[in-house]
């Protein structure tokens, strides 16, 4: 039986620093619902699949069993480090037979690239006789949308993060919206569970212990707390005219720390050691966050008074986060990327006058950058942790293509991070930074996850303007999870969800995706009259107004196409009605260009 | 003051060929035996400068092997200036994917596009299975440009991109940051890149 699980005390516990340490090797199991079958598993033999009747005779091998060993292979680059290569060749082997065991028992399931990122924690974190059970719970329950046939799930969490980042920072949402109309840059945070770009395990864990101990849906409420932190960034970017470099700040993390260990910047740091832990080019930057360090331990510092004295910014919501518990007026204020948990350690880095020096000296450090580059900041080394070395300020160095190194690197972090720049006149950027590059957002993954945990509170799924149950259907893990398990749907049940991906996320139809097909299909359509003799121009315009309505023809059984009989939607009539509306208004659209076009010739 | 153009190129090709490698290769100068897979995709700019001083400054969209993250690539490819399409000289199967990616560009992509099949990992010659020939072949049939790279040893990698950037119109008008912001962001709606098609050389394969 499982165990009583006071739901409440753990996800209270999950915020502390540190999250269930130790504790969560016997926490995820239960919390997983993996704890009562786990007996069972103890003897079973990782490749046997005593798996359910009819799924037995399929369960040979998986026909996603290349690619998981093409992605195990590629596993543990960033932890654990200090392990020999053949341990890390061993770890590798095991965490592929641990991937290839659940698919092998769940053959209705699809690997996606990024699973085997949370399997990893799962497997350094958990003793062996445990972890196949385990990660079959994760993914039956939690990951089980991202399993299906396609993406599709996923871009309805993006919609999703898309309306609560409205919610919480209409302007900000609109600045992003602007430039990024799906955030898709959030996209390998939610697939991963931000398993994917945590620079260190104990972080990934805490995460999770957060996670797995609320609702499926509480990854997106983390990804939007992460988005605000960047603000100020993105803000920069944007008024520099860098939005391609948006991408990379916003699917990168902020520079997060567990308060109280090594990296927190409230904690004293030597000058010297401050000083040689900074590489050349962040010098500035992290003199900067030496500044931002608030000096008094956790908990009683309320800067009430710089609230006013900024403009809007993270560093205001910084502030603002002082406040214990967001009154309601707060609730109704508090929009602007100013929400922010009770947490005082929340810090940003002072943007304006003093980082302009720091990006003097590095002007075109930041434009190139690998995004997923988690090098520099390797968990087990104190010394990449500090906050001057942020993933923008150190790694990112524009090479001139001239030069050429044949040294090849291990992939220890430490030997991949930069190379001192070189002055080269190739160097520079041929547009130069603006000064003031804020730096990148720091913040203490207590305090971000205790932020997710506010925008919980005021924005909760079912909140009507999240439109929740009109992106996800009736099948998503958003509305099968439960908490009593015993209402849980059984296994087998589940494993057959992944084949209705209509019961999964409803359809839709982003607009802009539409509109861009719509013109995609206009070029061919150009395309093919240039190659057509002058005598049949009469008859191709024809066909283009025919092609319009034969796509919108397209659109609609793309969308109605794919939905059987019986379906046991809920709330689904509101959103056809706006699909329908939206289908419309193409055709109107789509017939006043081809008329625009006709008239024109 | 010398010329400057930014033009947006992507990387597609099957699963574990060296893609995201390829790129830090180009963009750090770096390698690293064992590489991330690459979850959706990453951004990065590396800026190349001709020997007649024009700055050619990619923006890199370096995209997911996996089959399942397709759906995404039009994303990417969308007003695309440039795309690499890489294939690991050491899987054949690899090819095959190179093809299909090169297939759905000419259909999709802007006509303009410059195409260039890059074969990967020369370092691995000894256990090579596709030759050079073959490759070579296929890419002047498509009109593509082709190369062969070792991520691993520099090899080849500058050559492919300043080959590229030479290819490109540089007559046309440089876009700078900011007075496009479509170019910026591979996301971008409804903007096309302020470049008129050049060629209809390539065809349309099956439209015929």
């Amino acid at each position: 039986m499982t165990p009583h699980l006071d739901w409440d005390q753990l996800r209270q516990t999950s915020l502390n620093p540190g999250g269930f340490g130790k504790e969560r090797v016997t926490i995820w199991p239960q919390v997983l619902n993996a704890s009562t079958s786990a007996s069972s598993m103890v003897s079973e033999p990782p490749l046997n699949s005593e798996a359910v009747g009819h799924e037995k005779e399929e369960s040979l091998s998986h026909r996603d069993e290349r690619q998981i060993m093409l992605d195990t292979d590629r596993s543990f680059v960033q932890y654990p480090s200090g392990e020999s290569d053949p341990v890390k060749e061993e770890m590798k082997a095991k965490l592929n037979e641990l991937i290839v065991s659940v698919f092998r028992k769940r053959p209705t399931l699809n690997y996606y690239q990024g699973y085997h990122d949370i399997v990893s924690v799962l497997f350094l974190t958990l003793p062996p006789e445990i972890q196949l059970v385990s990660v079959e719970k994760l993914s039956l329950h939690r990951l089980r949308d991202s399993m299906g046939p396609g993406l599709e799930p996923l871009i309805g969490l993006l919609r999703l993060l898309k309306n609560l980042l409205r919610l919480v920072d209409p302007e900000y949402a609109q600045l992003l919206e602007r430039n990024i109309p799906t955030p898709y840059y959030a996209l390998s945070n939610l697939l991963t569970l931000f398993s994917h770009d945590m620079p260190t395990l104990a972080l990934v864990q805490h995460t999770f212990d957060y996670l797995f101990v609320r609702p499926p849906v509480a990854c997106v409420y983390v990804a939007v707390a992460m988005i605000l932190a960047r603000k100020e960034e993105v803000t920069w970017l944007e008024a520099v005219g860098e939005e391609g470099m948006l991408h990379s700040i916003l699917s990168g993390l902020p520079n997060l720390y567990e308060e109280g260990e090594e990296g927190d910047p409230s904690l004293p740091i030597p000058e010297a050691e401050v000083a040689s832990q900074t590489d050349p080019e962040g010098m500035a930057a992290g003199a900067d966050e030496k500044r931002g360090v608030d000096p008094l331990p956790n908990g009683d510092h309320v800067p009430e008074s710089t609230v006013d004295a900024k403009e809007p910014s993270v560093v205001e919501s910084a502030d603002n986060s002082s406040l214990p518990i967001p009154l309601p007026s707060d609730v109704k204020e508090g929009v602007a990327g100013r929400p922010l948990p009770t947490d005082p350690s929340v810090k940003q880095e002072p943007s304006g006058d003093a980082d302009v020096a720091g990006n003097v000296s590095t002007p075109s450090s930041d434009l190139s950058t690998i995004e997923s580059d988690r090098t520099v900041l390797d968990g087990e080394s104190p010394a990449d942790k500090s906050p001057a070395l942020t993933e923008n300020d150190s790694t990112l160095v524009d090479e001139p293509i001239t030069k050429v190194e044949f040294e090849e690197t291990k992939p220890t972090p430490t030997s991949t991070s930069t190379p001192p720049p070189k002055p080269e006149p190739e160097d520079s950027d041929p547009w130069p930074d603006t000064p003031g590059q804020p730096a990148r957002a720091q913040l203490s993954l207590s305090s971000l996850l205790r932020q997710a945990d506010d925008l919980l509170v005021r924005f909760p799924p079912s909140h009507p303007k999240l439109d929740l149950d009109k992106i996800m259907g009736p099948r998503s893990t958003i509305f099968t999870w439960t908490e009593p398990f015993s209402s849980l749907p059984p296994d087998s049940e589940l494993v057959q969800y992944v084949k209705t991906p209509h019961l999964v996320v409803l359809p839709y139809v982003d607009p802009v995706e539409a509109m861009m097909r719509e013109k995609e299909a206009r070029k061919v359509e150009k395309r093919r009259k240039l190659r057509r003799s002058i005598f049949a121009r009469a008859n191709v315009q024809k066909k283009a107004v025919l092609a319009g309505a034969v796509l919108a023809l397209g659109i609609a059984m793309a969308v109605y196409g794919i939905r059987g009989p019986g379906d046991a939607g809920r709330g689904h009539h509101r959103g056809e009605l706006k699909l329908l509306r939206y289908i419309g208004g193409l055709l109107l659209a789509s017939g006043d260009s081809f008329l625009g076009r006709l008239l024109g010739r | 003051m010398s010329k400057q153009f930014q033009f947006k190129l992507v990387l597609l090709g099957e699963s574990a060929v060296g893609k995201s490698s390829l790129v830090l290769r180009f963009v750090k100068d770096q390698f690293d035996d064992y590489r991330e897979s690459t979850i959706g995709a990453a951004f990065l700019t590396q800026t190349v400068t001709l020997d007649d001083q024009t700055t050619v400054k990619f923006e890199i969209w370096d995209t997911a092997g996996q089959e399942r993250y397709k759906s995404l690539a039009p994303m990417y490819y969308r007003n695309a200036n440039c795309a690499v399409v890489v294939y690991d000289i050491t899987q054949s199967a690899s090819l095959e994917k190179a093809r299909s990616w090169v297939r759905e560009l000419q259909r999709q992509a802007d006509p303009s596009i410059v195409i260039a099949l890059c074969g990967n990992k020369t370092d691995l010659n000894a256990r090579r299975q596709v030759s050079q020939e073959e490759a070579k072949k296929y890419a002047d049939e498509e009109g593509l440009m082709w190369g062969e790279t070792s991520a691993k040893t520099g090899e080849g990698v500058s050559d492919i991109f300043t080959a590229i950037a030479k290819k490109l119109p540089l007559t046309a008008p440089p876009s700078r940051p900011g007075a496009n912001r479509a170019s910026a962001s591979g996301t971008q709606a409804g903007v096309d890149l302020n470049r008129n098609p050049v060629s209809t050389e390539q065809t349309d394969g099956c439209n015929c």
